[in-house]
Parts: structure tokens; sequence; C-alpha cells
């Protein structure tokens, strides 16, 4: 059957390109199938063999973007194999780290690679022309986030400092408190991060999605707490394979992440969100009201607004943690290994992230499984594209390329840093457009 | 600091870290007033090491285009597209996007070069290819060249004290 592919690239891309395959008929889409993220098999065949004690340094490799997320998974799954537990101001400092990440993760993704296209702006470059002032602004949140990471985490991007048990070494408490000094206007400026975002013009768009994050019942949540569904799922971290598994759907050649009993979900910060609104900080609780986004949100063109909303607590959260802070008494509690089995959930940027290890007597990861939060918005983000598709069908190749784009850039995953990162490749009609 | 030579790359990537391996060659080696740093290819902080200079030369790989090892010299402009083709940066949004929003901010230095050195790996592990490690030197001691350059010319703009 003839075909008409049209591909885009504009630049030379590492980390691959993401493929849509739409099949027109009758001017509907009967089929669309969308590849975005590998699942990292590599790394969990790479994991094999290696310590326990190099998991979350190895596992931070497999996203530039949120190396913060692989870290804590991986430690906090190791911990639960060798049955530590990582309490008072260890888990305070964690809290903050986790708050750097989301602060510079979100901030960048808002201003840089979503809002254009909100504006109608083909890119962030030209958007900036015209809003200097709002892209300055979210570049210096982002700034702060970069800093929490540098001080904490020993590097702007790629932290050294974590370890099973805690920290290599703690920053002087000095230090860690003046963090504060950068962190107060940057809540200002998240505040009107908020409000900038809410006003943006969003398309209709609703689903009725199933929303999976943690859930710990006195925090938003970052490293610790039940997987809880808004239909009703609530089980402890160690019951995820049970209830959810990786497939293969049929004519498809991506993995899809499914919930056992129905199918798809969505992770990430509008998961996050519908599921633990309540236990958002003051500040952000407010901005989210005045966003209008307490009532709940199904719109997923609306994420950029709860984005904000997120990157507003995450400052609110982490100038918490310093007025609290008092300092640990070790940099980190010391591991003993043993055999066993280790679970963990933990809340990247974009999502729930499951680790699981396998570990022998001597600590020796025997077999590891990851589940990244992109692949699991896999299908949901697919189903969302196919309505897309469906409403731009007769709009020209370029608009639909760029509409599907846009929807897919709602879940912020890490493919979409290029501009235009998608391939698209249709099967018009039976006949080949010219 | 009024001249900046930025090596941009993530040195877990093969020949991506070309421009931070050039950095390290130059340490110790410049005059006073030119500072040479390692910068990660993050936008945001690409812009915030940009934005400090008066004057910029910035060090990455290409993609690979037939030529491996194959230094190249652009002078950055508005109307330099050929930052945006293929074989000009390994970074999706990255040196070209940096330098772009730096310049539509106001944030551009007045001169800006950059100099690529096309690489033939990109695939994850440490270290360079062979032809990208033998080109280095040279790499490094254009950016240097360029670099005294550049403050020379600061130099003679800058009005004189009486």
């Amino acid at each position: 059957m003839p075909t008409k592919t049209i591909k885009v690239d504009t630049l030379a891309r590492v980390e691959g390109e993401g493929a849509l395959f739409l099949k027109l008929r009758d001017g509907r889409v009967e089929e669309a199938q969308l590849k975005i993220y590998e699942p990292p098999r590599f790394f969990e065949a790479l994991l094999r063999g290696r310590s326990f004690a190099e998991a979350h340094d190895i596992t931070a490799r497999i996203c530039g973007i949120c190396p913060v997320a692989y870290q804590m998974s991986a430690v906090h799954a190791m911990e639960m194999a060798l049955g530590m537990e990582v309490g008072g101001p260890l888990r305070a400092l964690r809290r903050l780290l986790y708050c750097g990440e989301w602060i510079e993760s979100h901030a960048l993704h808002i201003v840089l690679l979503h809002a254009p296209d909100f504006l109608g702006y083909p890119d962030a470059v030209e958007m900036a022309r015209e809003h200097g002032e709002t892209v300055k602004r979210g570049l210096a949140i982002k700034k702060t986030g970069n800093e929490i990471l540098r001080l904490l985490g020993g590097r702007e991007i790629h932290p050294i400092n974590v370890r099973v048990g805690g920290f290599h070494k703690i920053p002087p408490k000095a230090e860690i408190l003046a963090l504060g000094e950068i962190l107060k206007p940057a809540a200002d400026a998240a505040e009107a991060l908020v409000r900038w975002t809410a006003a943006l013009p969003v398309p209709d768009f609703e689903r009725d999605y199933e929303f999976v994050s943690l859930h710990q019942g006195s925090e938003y949540p970052f490293n610790e707490g039940r997987i809880v569904s808004s239909r009703g799922l609530d089980i402890p971290v160690i019951d995820y394979p049970s209830h959810f598994a990786e497939i293969h759907e049929p004519h498809s050649t991506a993995l899809h992440s499914v919930i056992k009993a129905r199918g798809a979900y969505l992770v990430g910060p509008m998961a996050r969100f519908h599921l633990n609104r309540d236990l958002l900080g003051p500040r952000a609780r407010a901005a989210a009201a005045e966003a209008g986004l307490m009532e709940g949100c199904r719109n997923p063109f609306r994420s950029i607004a709860v984005r904000a909303v997120e990157t507003l607590f995450a400052l609110e959260e982490a100038l918490a943690i310093l007025e609290n802070y008092t300092e640990p008494e070790a940099p980190f509690i010391a591991a003993e290994p043993r055999a066993g089995v280790g679970h963990a959930a933990t809340e990247a940027p974009r999502g729930l992230l499951y680790h699981r290890y396998r570990l022998s007597e001597d600590g020796t990861i025997e077999d590891a499984v990851i589940v990244p939060p992109t692949s699991q918005n896999q299908k949901v983000i697919e189903e969302d594209v196919r309505r897309t598709a469906t409403a731009f069908i007769d709009a020209g190749d370029e608009i639909l390329r760029h509409r599907c784009e846009q929807a897919i850039r709602n879940y912020d995953p890490c493919i979409s840093c290029a501009t235009h990162f998608l391939k698209l490749t249709f099967d018009r009609d039976g006949t080949e457009d010219g | 600091m009024s001249v900046r030579i930025l090596g941009i790359g993530n040195p877990l990537r093969g020949d991506d870290g070309a421009g931070p391996a050039a950095i390290r060659l130059l340490e110790g080696t410049l005059p006073a007033n030119i500072e040479a740093r390692v910068v990660a290819a993050d936008p945001a902080l690409l812009l915030a090491e940009i934005s400090a200079a008066r004057a910029c030369v910035v060090l990455d790989a290409a993609a690979p285009d037939g030529n491996p090892g194959r230094i190249a010299r652009i002078a950055w402009s508005r109307e330099a597209p050929v930052l945006s083709a293929p074989g000009h940066s390994t970074h999706g949004f990255g040196l070209a996007e940096a330098l772009a929003l730096a310049e539509a901010l106001g944030s551009l230095p007045p001169e800006t070069v950059l100099w690529t050195i096309e690489g033939v790996s990109f695939a994850l592990g440490e270290g360079l290819s062979p032809p990208v490690a033998s080109a280095l030197p040279s790499l490094a001691r254009r950016a240097r060249a360029e670099a005294v350059r550049l403050h020379r010319a600061e130099g003679l703009r800058r009005p004189h004290r009486i």
C-alpha cells in the first residue's frame, strides 16, 4: 500500500527521533501508532553483575534531564532490599534535592519547550523576541533549581553526591540556608508564571484518564507513598508488578504500559495534582485555585499550568525545608549487603518512575527492572494524538505535525527537546500524495 | 573575565566530549582575562555562561558528515542558518538555540565565534575516537588564538583612562 513520508530533520539528535504513523481513510484516522521512547533495556542488562552501590549513578545516565529521579528510585529500592530506612534530616535533604530537579525541569519545559506552541511561535527563540521578560524569568527560576543541584548534588546537572544511605558529603549549614536568598524571589516569579500559563489559550480537550501517582497522605509526594489511581487503585509499591504490565500491542513497534485490569493510564504532574492537590503548600494551592485548577483538571493542554503550580510548590517546599533544617549527624547510613529484592517508585518531574532490583548475598545486582514515566504514558499519548490528528486531519501536513507535537509536548517527554522531533508517516486512502 | 572559551558536550557520549576535552588542554595556558570553562549542554546554563562574557569562543562537536576530525569555524550572526543544519551541532535544543535565544534576549556578546570538530561516534561511553583525539590539540590552539584576538579587539574598543 503506498505511503507518504514526511520527515523533518533540522538538527542531528543523539537520542533518536520520535515516529508517528497515521493511517487515514475517508477523512478519519483509522490508525495511529506512536513511538517516542525506547525502554531502557540496555541499562537493565548493563546493571547485571554490578554492585548495589553503583545502580544510582549508572541509571542516572538513562535520562540526562532527570538524573535525581533515577538516583532516588534506585537508592530507595536498594534501601528496601537491604532493610534500611533513611529518615530525619537526610530524608529532608533528599526532598530538597528533588525540589531542585522539579524546578529546573519544569521551568525549562514550560518556557522553552511548551509555551511557544500556545502562542503560535515556531520555537522559543521567536517567542523570546516578543516575550523576553517571561523567558528570562523562566530561566532565572530554572537556575535556582540548578543551584540546589549544584550545592546538594555536587554538580549543576549530573549530581554525584547521592549514595545508598544518604549523601557522600553534606554541605555546610550556612551554604544550605543561603539558598533561601535565591529561592524567595524565584517563588515570587513562579507565582507570576502560574498566572501567565493559566492565561494561555488552550483547546477544549478532555478525556477521562486514569491518573496514577504516589500518595502518602501527609505531603505532596516525591520519594514515598503507596501507588494510587483515580479509579480506586491503592497498592504498596511492591505490588506494582502484579497490577501493571508492559505489553506489545499487535501492529505496534512500541511497548505499552497498562494497568492489567483496565488499560492505559497517565502519570506526571496532572496525575500527581489530581490525587494530591490538597497537600500542596498554601501558596501553590492559592495559585492553583486562582487559575481555576483546584476543581480538577482533565485537559492535557492545561498541564503547562499544572507544571507551573508544581514549580511554585517545589520552591515553597524548598523554603520550608530550609526553615526546619537541622544538620544530619552523619552524611549517610552504612549499608550491609545481603540477598533480597527491592522495589521503589518516586515521582520524577514527568511522573512515576519504578525500579526493582534483585540482589545476591554480596550485594551484586542479579537483575533489574526500570519503568520510566514517559514509557508508561506512551499509550495515553498515542490516544491523545489520535484525537488531535482527527481534529486537524484536513489542515495540511505541517499544521497536522505541529498539533501532534504540541499534544505530545503536553506530557513533557524527554524527546521533545528538539523543535521538530517527529517523523510523520501517512497512509492516506491508499493513494500517494505529491 | 572579558573573553570566555566555552567547551560544550557530554563526556559520557564518545566524541561529544570533544568540547570539554579541548578545554582541559587549554587549562593553565591562557593569559589573564581569558577564561576557559566546560559547560553542560543545557540551554539555560549555556545562556548564563554566554551572557556573562563580552566575547565568546564556543567549542562543540559536530555530527558525522564524512570528514572525521575536520575543524570548522563559524562566526555567529543572525544570518548564519548553517548553525541549524545537520552536521553542525549534536545537541537538540542546544548550542544553536542557546545562541539564538541569547541574541533574542539581548544577551549575546557582540562577538561570538564557534569552532566545531566533526565527530565519529556519539554512542554511550567515554573516550574520543582517534581522528578527533589527534585533531584536538589543533582545535585548542585555534580556540586560544581566536580568544587572544578577541581580547585584543576588546581592549582597543575600551575607552582610555586618563
